[in-house]
C-alpha cells in the first residue's frame, strides 16, 4: 500500500533533495587550501594509505552515501508504505470511544481503555490530511468531546485527556448521535429544488465513517437507524479472561425482628477456568464474615446468604461491604456495598372536625408502624404552624375532611367531600348514585370492588386538565386525581359522614366494606410513601438519585463521596433532594447541616453484562450485525513509514558520527 | 634571552666561550691557530726526529742524541693551525615556517657554533645555499668578528629558491678547503638529500647534518578536508584528516628521519634532528656536546 499524502509541490521539493545533496557534497569537496613547508611527507603518507586501503575511495565518499541513503529512506517514508490494501478515504470520521467501567480491564497491556486510546490515536494520524474528525465518548450516556474539525492535533489532545469512568455501557445515545451527525439536516431538500441525483451526491458527500472502539459490552441497539453511516467496529480486549464479579448484593430487615438483617449476594465466575474465591464481608469497615469457595466452574453463579444482627439498626445507618479478595482482570466488580438506612415514617396530617371512621382506618397497628398521623381541627388551617409545616414539606399527605384550605400545601392531598380552592369544580349528584366504573389500572383503586356502595349524597367532580377519573358514577366522576407541580391531589366527591344538628349521620356504607381499608392503605402507599424508604439504597454509577428527608434543620444537605469530597445539595421546591454526581463506586454518606449522619447510599456496578468482560466481536446495531471482520473499511495498516523514518534517523546519526570522527578527532 | 635582532643573548655568549668545536679529522689550517695540524711545526709538543740536512735550523738539532749516536738528528714538533668551520644554511621557502622560523633557528645555531669557533681562533664561514657559484663569503677569525658574523647572518636572503643538491655543490665549488661543515636544513627536498650529502663527503669535510623541523611538521594541527600547498613548488596534496591519516603521517616522518640517519651513519656523518621549539642554549650546551660537535 502506497499513499501519496503530499501534493505536487511537496513531491517536487522532495525530488530536489537528492540532487541537492550531490551538489552540496561536491561543494564540500572544494577543500580549504593550507600552505605547508613541504608536501613531501604528506604525499608519501597519502600514497601509502591509498595503496594499503582497498576501500579508500569508497571511504572518502561514505558521507555522501549515508546522506543519500537517509534521503532515500525519508522519501520512501513520505510514500507511507503499508501492507493493507483497504484505505481510508478523506471525509468525515466519527471516533467513538467506550469509557465504561469494563474498559478498565487489564487483560491487555495497561488497560483496554489505554490500548483503545493508543489505537485510536494511531488511526487518527493515519487519516488523510483533509479529513474531518469528530470525537465522541460513551458509557451509559454519550458526550461529544470534539465536533467535526480538520485539526487532528486538537482531536489527539482531547483524546489524550479522556478518562475512564465507572459507568455502565449503553451505546443507544452515542449511536443515535453518530447517525444523526452522519445524516445531517442539510441533505434534506427543503425547497424541493434538487434532483434525486443531486440529493444522492449531497448524501455521499456527507457520508461518514464511525470508528467504534469498545469491548462490545453494550446491549443490542435496535432503535437506531444508522442510515448511510459506515461502521468500523474495533473490539478491544481478549476473549479469554479472568474475572469473578459480585453481580448483586442486597439486604433487608427481617420482617419479624427489626434488629436482624438478611443479606444476600450473588457471585458469578466469568472466567474460562474454574476459580477459587475468598470472600469477605465487612460491616462499617469491620470484618464480620469470611469464606472460601473453591473450584467455581466457569459461568457458575453462587449465592451467598448472610445474616447479621445489629441492635438499634432501625435507628442507625449500617454499611456492608462484600469483597472478593483475589485479584482478577477487572477489579471494579470485586467490591459491592449494601446500605441499610433507618426506617422512615410517613407524615400524614388529617384536618377534620370529627371523623371516627377515617381516624380508625388510619390508626390500625399495621399502619402505625410506618405512619405518623397528626389530627388537627379546621381551625389549624388558620395558624402560623400550618403555614410553616406546609411550606417546608414536612407532610407527605394532608387529608382535608370536609374542609378546604385557602392555599394548597406543598404535599400530596386528599379531599373528602370538598375540593381544592382553584381549578376544580363540584356539582351535586342526583340520586341514585351508582358506581359504574372504577379504574382498575391505577394503584389507588386497583382490585377494589366498589359497585355495591351506597351513597346518601355526593358531588360530581371535575378536575383540571390531565386529571384522571378513578371512580365514575352514573352522572360523572366521583373521585378524581390530578397532578400539581410534583404533587398529586386526590378528590373524593363525598364525605364519610355528615354533621347535622344533634349528631352525625353516615353518608356512605363504604367504611363497613372491605374495600375501604384497602383503599386507605393504597392511598397511604401511593400518596404518603408508606413502607417506602427515604432513599434507594443502591444505585448504578451515573444514575440520578432523588430522596426525601424529614426533620431537617434547614434546606441543605452535605453528601460525602467515596473519595471524601463534600458536595452540598439544596432542597428542591417539591421538598425532595436530587443528587446526580454518582460517578464513583462506593458509599456516599448524607449528613445534615449539623453534621448528623442521616443516611447513606451505595454505588456499585452489579451488572452482569458489564462484568462479563469477555470481548464481544459482534454487535447488533440498527437491526444488522456488525463485527470486526465485516466492518466496513478497516485498514490495519502496518506503518512501515515509521520504521523507515527511524532508519533514516539512525543513518543520520551514523553519518554525524563518521563526520565527527573524520573532522574533529 | 635572544631577540629577533639579537641572535645570541649575552648569557649565551658567556656560556659558549667555554666550549670548543671538535673535529674528528686533522686538517691543514691556513694560519697559526690552536688546532693540531698535520704539519710539523713549532709547538711545544714533540712529534718526531729526522735526519739533519744542510740548511735546517740548527736550533732544532737534538744535541743529546748527537752525543750518544754521533749523528745529527733534528727534533720535530707538532704544528698548531686554525680550523675551518663552515655553517651551511638552507634558506629555502620551507625554512620560513615555524615559530620561531626554522631559518631563524638555523641562524641562531650558526651564530652559536660560529662564536665558539671565533673564541678558539678558528676560521668561521657562514654561507647560505645558493644557485650561483658566487665568490665565497669572507672568513672570520677572532672574537672581535662576532658582530661581523651576526651582521652577515642577518643579511642572508630569506627565500632563496634552490635545491639542496645545487646549493651544496655550489658551496663546494666556492670553498675548496677542508674543515667542519654543519649543514642546517629541513632536508625536505623532493629531489632528495642524498646527492647533496654525497657531495660534501666527497670533499672530505667533517660533515654534521642538523635537520631542523618545526612543530607544524612534527605535530601538524590540521582538521577537515584540506588541500595542502607546497610553499616552494606549489605542488598540492588533498587530504581528509583522520586519526588514521595522522598516525600514518607520524610513521612516515619517523621513517624519513631514520632513513636520513642511516644514510649519514654509513658515511661517517653525524645527523641530528631538532625542533624549533627546542632551546638553542640547551641544544648546543648538551645535545651537540653529546654528539661530539662541541666540548
Amino acid at each position: 500500500m502506497i499513499e501519496g499524502g503530499l501534493g505536487w509541490i511537496g513531491w517536487t521539493l522532495l525530488g530536489i533533495v537528492p540532487p541537492a545533496i550531490f551538489l552540496l557534497y561536491f561543494l564540500k569537496l572544494r577543500r580549504t587550501s593550507v600552505e605547508v613547508p613541504s608536501t613531501y611527507l604528506w604525499t608519501r603518507t597519502i600514497e601509502d594509505l591509498q595503496v594499503n586501503s582497498l576501500w579508500q575511495k569508497l571511504r572518502n565518499s561514505i558521507l555522501l552515501w549515508l546522506q543519500l541513503l537517509a534521503a532515500f529512506l525519508i522519501l520512501l517514508a513520505c510514500l507511507r508504505p503499508g501492507c493493507q490494501s483497504n484505505e481510508f478515504t478523506a471525509g468525515r470520521h466519527i471516533f467513538l470511544l467506550d469509557t465504561s467501567a469494563s474498559m478498565g480491564s487489564t487483560d491487555v497491556a495497561a488497560s483496554r481503555f489505554e490500548n483503545a486510546q493508543k489505537e485510536m490515536a494511531e488511526r487518527i494520524r493515519l487519516l488523510p490530511s483533509n479529513s474531518r474528525v469528530m470525537l465522541i465518548t460513551s458509557n451509559d450516556a454519550a458526550q461529544i468531546r470534539q465536533p467535526y474539525t480538520m485539526d487532528r492535533n486538537l482531536v489527539l489532545r482531547k483524546l489524550e485527556k479522556l478518562e475512564l469512568t465507572d459507568h455502565l455501557t449503553n451505546f443507544d445515545e452515542a449511536l443515535t448521535a453518530a447517525a444523526g451527525l452522519s445524516n445531517p439536516s442539510e441533505v434534506r431538500d427543503v425547497d424541493n429544488v434538487m434532483s434525486p441525483e443531486e440529493i444522492a451526491q449531497e448524501a455521499a458527500r456527507n457520508q461518514a465513517m464511525l470508528h467504534m472502539y469498545s469491548d462490545g459490552g453494550f446491549p443490542e441497539v435496535r432503535e437506531t437507524n444508522l442510515g448511510q453511516l459506515l461502521v468500523d467496529f474495533v473490539p478491544v480486549g481478549e476473549e479469554q479472561v479472568d474475572n469473578a464479579a459480585i453481580i448483586s448484593f442486597n439486604g433487608d430487615f427481617r420482617a419479624t425482628k427489626n434488629d436482624e438483617i438478611d443479606l444476600f449476594a450473588r457471585i458469578e465466575n466469568f472466567s474460562d477456568a474454574p476459580k477459587d474465591l475468598k470472600i469477605e464481608l465487612y460491616r462499617n469497615d469491620e470484618l464480620i464474615d469470611a469464606m472460601q469457595r473453591e473450584q467455581i466452574p466457569p459461568g457458575e453463579i453462587i449465592s451467598l446468604p448472610f445474616t447479621d444482627r445489629v441492635p438499634g439498626s432501625d435507628r442507625e445507618v449500617v454499611e456492608y461491604r462484600l469483597e472478593i479478595v483475589d485479584e482478577d482482570q477487572f477489579l471494579a466488580d470485586n467490591v459491592s456495598h449494601c446500605v441499610m438506612n433507618p426506617g422512615r415514617k410517613s407524615q400524614v396530617l388529617l384536618i377534620t372536625s370529627f371523623n371516627d371512621n377515617l381516624e380508625a382506618a388510619l390508626s390500625t397497628t399495621l399502619l402505625n408502624d410506618g405512619l405518623e398521623l397528626e389530627v388537627q381541627s379546621p381551625e389549624f388551617l388558620q395558624t402560623e404552624a400550618y403555614k410553616q409545616a406546609t411550606e417546608s414539606s414536612i407532610y407527605e399527605l394532608v387529608i382535608f375532611d370536609r374542609v378546604s384550605p385557602e392555599k394548597m400545601p406543598l404535599a400530596n392531598t386528599m379531599f373528602w367531600g370538598t375540593i381544592p380552592p382553584e381549578g376544580w369544580t363540584a356539582e351535586p349528584l342526583e340520586q341514585p348514585i351508582i358506581v359504574l366504573f372504577s379504574n382498575n389500572v391505577h394503584p389507588l383503586t386497583s382490585g377494589l370492588v366498589l359497585n355495591s356502595l351506597a351513597f346518601s349524597k355526593g358531588s360530581k367532580i371535575k378536575g383540571p386538565q390531565s386529571s384522571l377519573d378513578l371512580i365514575n358514577v352514573n352522572d360523572g366522576a366521583l373521585s378524581v386525581i390530578a397532578p400539581r407541580e410534583g404533587f398529586q391531589d386526590l378528590v373524593i366527591g363525598f364525605s364519610l359522614i355528615d354533621e347535622i344538628e344533634g349528631g352525625v349521620v353516615p353518608v356512605t356504607d363504604w367504611p363497613a366494606r372491605l374495600s375501604f381499608p384497602i383503599f386507605i392503605h393504597n392511598t397511604l402507599q401511593f400518596l404518603a410513601g408508606l413502607g417506602q424508604k427515604d432513599i434507594q439504597s443502591s444505585v448504578r454509577p451515573g444514575e440520578l438519585l432523588s430522596f426525601r428527608l424529614q426533620n431537617l434543620p434547614d434546606t441543605k444537605l452535605i453528601v460525602t463521596t467515596p473519595e471524601d469530597e463534600s458536595i452540598e445539595i439544596r432542597q428542591q421546591s417539591s421538598g425532595g433532594f436530587v443528587f446526580s454526581q454518582t460517578d464513583k463506586l462506593g458509599v456516599y454518606r448524607v449528613r445534615d447541616s449539623q453534621g448528623n449522619h442521616r443516611l447513606s447510599f451505595a454505588v456499585s456496578i452489579s451488572d452482569r453484562r458489564e462484568s462479563d468482560i469477555r470481548v464481544r466481536k459482534e454487535a447488533i446495531v440498527g437491526g444488522s450485525e456488525i463485527n470486526s471482520e465485516t466492518g466496513t473499511a478497516v485498514p490495519r495498516a502496518s506503518q512501515w513509514w515509521r520504521y523507515l523514518l527511524m532508519g533514516a534517523l539512525a543513518v543520520l546519526v551514523v553519518e554525524w558520527f563518521v563526520y565527527n570522527k573524520r573532522i574533529l578527532m | 634571552m635572544a631577540t629577533d635582532n639579537q641572535l645570541l643573548s649575552p648569557e649565551t655568549l658567556g656560556r659558549l666561550e667555554r666550549l670548543e668545536l671538535v673535529t674528528r679529522k686533522n686538517f691543514r689550517g691556513r694560519m697559526k691557530g690552536e688546532r693540531r695540524s698535520k704539519r710539523k711545526g713549532q709547538s711545544v709538543e714533540f712529534a718526531d726526529h729526522r735526519k739533519y740536512v744542510p740548511g735546517d735550523d740548527l736550533r732544532f738539532i737534538d744535541w743529546n742524541l748527537y752525543a750518544r749516536l754521533d749523528k745529527l738528528f733534528l727534533r720535530l714538533y707538532m704544528e698548531e693551525e686554525d680550523l675551518h668551520f663552515y655553517s651551511l644554511i638552507d634558506t629555502s621557502a620551507s625554512m620560513k615556517f615555524g615559530s620561531p622560523t626554522k631559518l631563524y633557528y638555523a641562524k641562531q645555531l650558526a651564530a652559536a657554533l660560529g662564536y665558539i669557533g671565533l673564541c678558539r681562533s678558528d676560521r668561521i664561514k657562514v654561507e647560505a645555499l645558493s644557485n650561483s657559484p658566487t665568490p665565497p663569503a669572507a672568513a672570520l677569525r677572532g672574537k672581535s668578528s662576532l658582530w661581523k658574523l651576526l651582521k652577515h647572518l642577518h643579511s642572508l636572503p630569506e627565500t632563496e629558491s634552490v635545491s639542496l643538491h645545487d646549493g651544496v655543490r655550489n658551496f663546494c665549488i666556492r670553498n675548496p678547503g677542508k674543515g667542519i661543515v654543519v649543514l642546517l636544513s629541513d632536508l625536505m627536498d623532493k629531489e632528495g638529500y642524498e646527492a647533496a650529502i654525497r657531495s660534501l663527503v666527497a670533499r672530505q669535510y667533517d660533515v654534521y647534518v642538523i635537520q631542523i623541523l618545526s612543530e607544524e611538521e612534527l605535530n601538524p594541527e590540521l582538521t577537515g578536508d584540506l588541500r595542502l600547498v607546497d610553499c616552494e613548488d606549489r605542488d598540492t596534496a588533498d587530504i581528509s584528516v583522520s586519526p588514521r591519516l595522522m598516525e600514518k603521517y607520524q610513521t612516515t616522518l619517523k621513517a624519513f628521519v631514520a632513513e636520513i640517519r642511516q644514510f649519514c651513519a654509513r658515511r661517517g656523518i653525524v645527523h641530528m634532528t631538532c625542533s624549533t621549539g627546542q632551546d638553542v642554549d640547551q641544544l648546543v650546551g648538551s645535545y651537540l656536546r653529546t654528539r661530539g660537535l662541541v666540548r
